[in-house]
This record gives structure tokens, sequence and C-alpha cells, in this order.
């Protein structure tokens, strides 16, 4: 279908919607390769994400992190290799259909225009059919900002705004969801609260995450978790562990050049 | 629910006192006896201020417009050097001296309209190639436009004979004239079908306005969206530009007052910045006309004196 055929089909009233009701399965990354200007950022890539999942990227900083999460939210386009989305390709789904499949929250982001916090989680339901609010105060109870529905965003606090943010993508509804840094610039007790709110997703809802982390920290709060995997890039490749083994923190050193001795041990 | 009420009353109050004050005040109560007032009530006066409420109307839509797109209440078309680049585009048409019509868009408008498109379209690639979302950088493009795209019009200015030369310098000041009722059919129909378009698209806006990348993870197809707002703006601006001049700075000052009083979600914010646009020009051109009678200042003088100061009031609370 012609894009911009499909463009005003979705924003007719009559449009079905959800498209492709199920949610997110699997996606499969194939032989991915991917540069930014004349500097390769991945080369054949291969990484295979089931649902229930918790995936935590690792690696430098610059070294393309954020772009793995912005090339599975379609954000980048231009790399060769395949992305495959439960049955199809991902270049194939619309923006608004990709919003079945999963939500992205966006790294330290800056809004100078002054919604409230209500205002915001409504538009965030841009791409769903359903009319009723419910979803809207479901999300306020699970990350704990009822308080905060009537506040501008423009006024709110680095841990609050991050709370409202993963409400925000809550709302957007596709089971994977791609946080990327969603713990920085929190201190220690914010961070618990996200990672509790992310947990209770991760077990009550079987939801799915693909997550950037930056410090030793962030990835030790994840050490029980079930159906962890760690990807540390390195050499503009994926790097696969199923957990903190031995292997895993011969790299991890290597990488960094750090010592995270005995904390690893579970 | 109570301020629209409010607004629309004001602004229908403003409508439809406005026509009888001017040069000369026109008795309410016995203008029907009189033939004269009659006359200049329905030749003049009426038609003015239906122009000018629509010129104040697009004028403040395309503002918003233009800051949601760019993520910023400073950037503005006039702010961004597009109406200048409109006016040089309207002001070569004059000049030039060809005639020709496509559709409802005579020449001038035409001209306008390409010039204020290509300006936002070399504006829109700076800030997505070269500036990277930085906002000031944008901003300071749109200065160096503004600067550059001015002084092709003195130098088109410079090559005129001094009759020209004095009738397009009135009109660059920006001022409610070649009123007809031709004209305000051809006003009514670009700016109630630019409204309609963009109330149309206002959920889009909502997101816009927060960033490119949150609007796309939400499902907003930026790319065709961007595209038709940078369109429906340029038209905006090249069709009132080209027959009022560059009326500064409403763009700029009534979108923000709109959003401080009724919010910054667009469903709202279109509706109150139309009305309060369309009836700050109306207030603004009656008192041009009237303070310094028979003199008529022209209201791109007086917009430009208030916009100047409440752009540096702006910029200073901004920075909290």
């Amino acid at each position: 279908m012609l894009e911009y055929k499909r463009f005003f089909m979705e924003r007719s009233p009559r449009f079905p919607h959800p498209l492709y009701g199920e949610g997110f399965k699997k996606l499969s990354v194939r032989q991915l390769s991917f540069s930014l200007g004349k500097k390769p950022i991945f080369s054949d890539l291969n990484v295979e994400i089931a649902k229930n999942d918790i995936c935590l990227v690792i690696g430098e900083n610059g070294i393309g992190k954020s772009t793995f999460l912005k090339l599975l939210n379609k954000q980048v386009s231009g790399y060769s290799g395949e992305i495959f989305l439960d049955a199809r390709e991902l270049k194939e789904y619309s923006n608004r259909e990709l919003t079945n499949k999963m939500s992205y929250l966006p790294q330290k982001i800056v809004f100078n225009t002054p919604y409230t916090v209500f205002e915001l989680l409504e538009m965030s339901r841009y791409s769903s059919k359903d009319v009723s609010q419910d979803v809207i105060f479901e999300a306020l109870t699970i990350f704990q900002i009822e308080h905060l529905g009537k506040k501008f965003i423009t006024q709110l606090s680095g841990g609050e705004m991050q709370r409202v943010l993963l409400a925000s993508t809550y709302i957007v509804g596709g089971d994977l969801m791609l946080l990327d840094e969603p713990f920085s610039f929190l201190d220690p007790g914010q961070r618990q609260k996200v990672f509790e709110n992310i947990l209770f997703l991760h077990e009550q809802q079987k939801r799915t995450f693909v997550m950037v982390v930056n410090s030793i920290e962030e990835m030790l709060m994840f050490k029980n978790v079930e159906r962890l995997n760690l990807y540390v890039i390195n050499n503009q490749k994926f790097f696969h562990f199923k957990g903190f083994d031995k292997d895993f923190k011969k790299l991890f050193e290597d990488t960094f050049s750090v010592n995270i001795g005995k904390r690893t041990n579970a | 629910m109570l301020k629209n009420i409010i607004l629309i009353i004001v602004t229908i109050l403003i409508l439809l006192f406005a026509p009888f004050f001017g040069e000369r005040y026109i008795n309410i109560f016995s203008f029907l006896s009189d033939q004269d007032s009659v006359y200049i009530l329905f030749q003049y006066r009426i038609p003015r201020i239906i122009l000018a409420f629509l010129a104040g109307a697009g004028l403040s839509l395309s503002g918003m417009v233009f800051q949601s797109i760019f993520c910023n209440v400073l950037a503005t078309p006039y702010t961004l050097g597009v109406s200048t680049a409109a006016s040089l585009g309207a002001l070569l048409a004059m000049s030039l001296g060809i005639t020709f019509n496509i559709w409802i868009f005579d020449q001038t408008v035409v001209f306008a309209i390409f010039f204020a498109l290509l300006s936002l379209l070399f504006i829109y690639l700076v800030s997505r190639k070269y500036a990277e979302g930085r906002m000031s950088d944008v901003l300071l493009v749109g200065v160096a436009l503004n600067f550059f795209f001015s002084s092709l019009i003195m130098l088109v200015q410079f090559r005129l004979d001094y009759l020209n030369a004095f009738k397009f310098m009135h009109w660059l000041f920006g001022s409610i004239r070649n009123v007809s009722y031709e004209v305000v059919v051809f006003e009514l129909t670009v700016i109630a079908v630019g409204t309609i378009l963009v109330f149309w698209l206002r959920k889009e806006l909502d997101l816009l306005s927060l960033g490119e990348e949150f609007a796309h993870s939400r499902g907003v197809n930026v790319f065709y969206v961007r595209w038709l707002l940078i369109v429906i703006g340029s038209v905006l601006i090249g069709s009132i530009v080209a027959f009022f001049g560059p009326i500064a700075f409403i763009g700029l000052i009534v979108p923000n007052i709109a959003r401080s009083i009724f919010g910054a979600v667009h469903k709202r914010l279109i509706f109150s910045s139309v009305l309060m646009g369309g009836s700050l020009l109306v207030v603004a051109d009656v008192l041009s006309r009237a303070l310094f009678a028979p003199v008529e200042l022209p209201v791109g003088i007086f917009s430009s004196v208030l916009g100047a100061i409440f752009f540096c009031v702006l910029v200073m609370s901004s920075r909290h």
C-alpha cells in the first residue's frame, strides 16, 4: 500500500483499529548492519527477543545503545539485514500499527509545552481507539502518580517526570517496552520505585523489556530477575549472556576496564 | 467552559461595535437615516473589520502551528523570517508586473506562498540535519534569513522609482488595506480551510509539540503530518502577507496568551488563538485609525511595538 494512502486511511474515524490485535510475541534481528554517516555502528547483528524477556543493553557511551532501540522502534531507517516483528518485517508496519506491539521511552527528554500530566497521558493514547479513560487511571495507580494529575509537566522533578513518562509509555499499550536509560538522573529511592514498577509489569502483565542501562548498580538490581538477558555491545557486535556468569564478568571487565569483583555473586 | 463563553461573547461584541469607530465615529442609533454613514459602513468599514479579523486569526493560527512543529514558543512566522520571505515574493510579483492565476490564487499570493514555503523548508532542513533539535540554532538561522530577505527587499526597492517605492513601503509596514468583498471571500476561504485542516490534525499537533521522537513513538506519522503543516502554514502566511504586508508579532503574542489562559491542548488552543488573534487585530486596527485621526497609522507599526515588548518579556521569563 502506498504510504500516503495509509496515512489518510489511518486518520479516518472508520479505520479499524487495532489492525493486528495480537500482542507482541517475538522479535528477531538477523544480520543487521547499520552505520551513521561513515561510522559503522553495528555489523552482522543477530538478536532474538521473546515474550516476557528482560533484556539489558550495556556498552560504552556513544557505541549505539540508543540507536539500537531506535532501530527497533523504526525511528532510524537505512539499515541492511532484517528485523522481523512477529510475522512481518518491521518496515511494513505503520507507526500506528507499531504501537500495538511496542512502546518506547525516550532518553532524558525535556518538554517545553505546559501540558498537565493528565493531558500528556491522554494524548499518549493517540493510537488507541478505546475511548474510556480507564487505562489512564490504571497507569496513575501503578506508577503512584495520582497526586500529580493536575501538575504541569514542565514543573516536575526528575523522578516524577520519569514515572510520568513510564506511565505514558505504558498507556501506549505495546507489550514490548523499549526503555532508553529509565534510571538516569534518579536518586536511589526513586530508582528503586521505578525498578519495582518495571518488575510489576514484567511479572503481573508478562510484558517484555529492552532497556539501556548505564551503571553497574542499575544492572545489578536485575540480578535475581527471571528470563534475564544481558547484551554487551563491543566492536559493533552484541554479546549475549543469560545471567551474571563468569564469561559475562570477564567481558564486562575487559570492555569497561573496571573490576566488578564479587558484587555479581547472586 | 466559562472562559470559552466569555471569549466568544467578547469576540462578538468587538465585531459588532468595531465598525462604528474609526476616523469618524458613526452614531450607532441613527446611522440608518444617514446615507453617507450607511455607505461608509457597508462599503468600507465592515469589510475592513472582517479582513482585520481574518488576518489576525490566520496569523495567530500559523504562529501556533509553527510553535508546535518547532517545539518552541519563540518560533513564529515573523521570528523565523518566513513572513519576510513571503513579502519578498509578493514584492517581486508586484514589481515584475506579471499576471496569472492558479485557481483562486493570483500571482502575488502564489509568489508569497512559494517564498514562504522555500524559507520554511530551508529552516526545517537545517533544524533536522544540522541543529539536531537545538532550538537556539534554528532561531538564529531564522534571524539570518530575516536579514537576508530584508536586504533583498531593500535591493528590489532600490531599483524601483520613487512612486512605487513609496507605495510598497507603506505595504511593507503592514496594514489592512485593499478592502473589498472579493478579498474578503478569498481570505475567508483560505483561513476557514486552514483552520479546519489544522483542527483535523489537532492530536498530532499535541504530540508534535513534545518532539518528533515522542510523537513518532506514540504512533504519529511524523513525516506526513509535518509536511502537511508546513504547507498549510506557508499558504496561510503567503495569502495574508500578499494583501496586508508582514504584520508583525500577532503570531507570537496571541498563541502564548491563549496557551496560558486556555491550556496547551490544541483542541482548545486552536479556537482560542483564532478568536483572540482576530479580535486583537480588529482592536489594533480601529485604534490605529482612531488615535491619530485623520492620519491613519499602519497597524503593523502598532503590533510591532507591542510585540517587541512582549518578545523581550517572553525571552526573559523562559529562562526560568
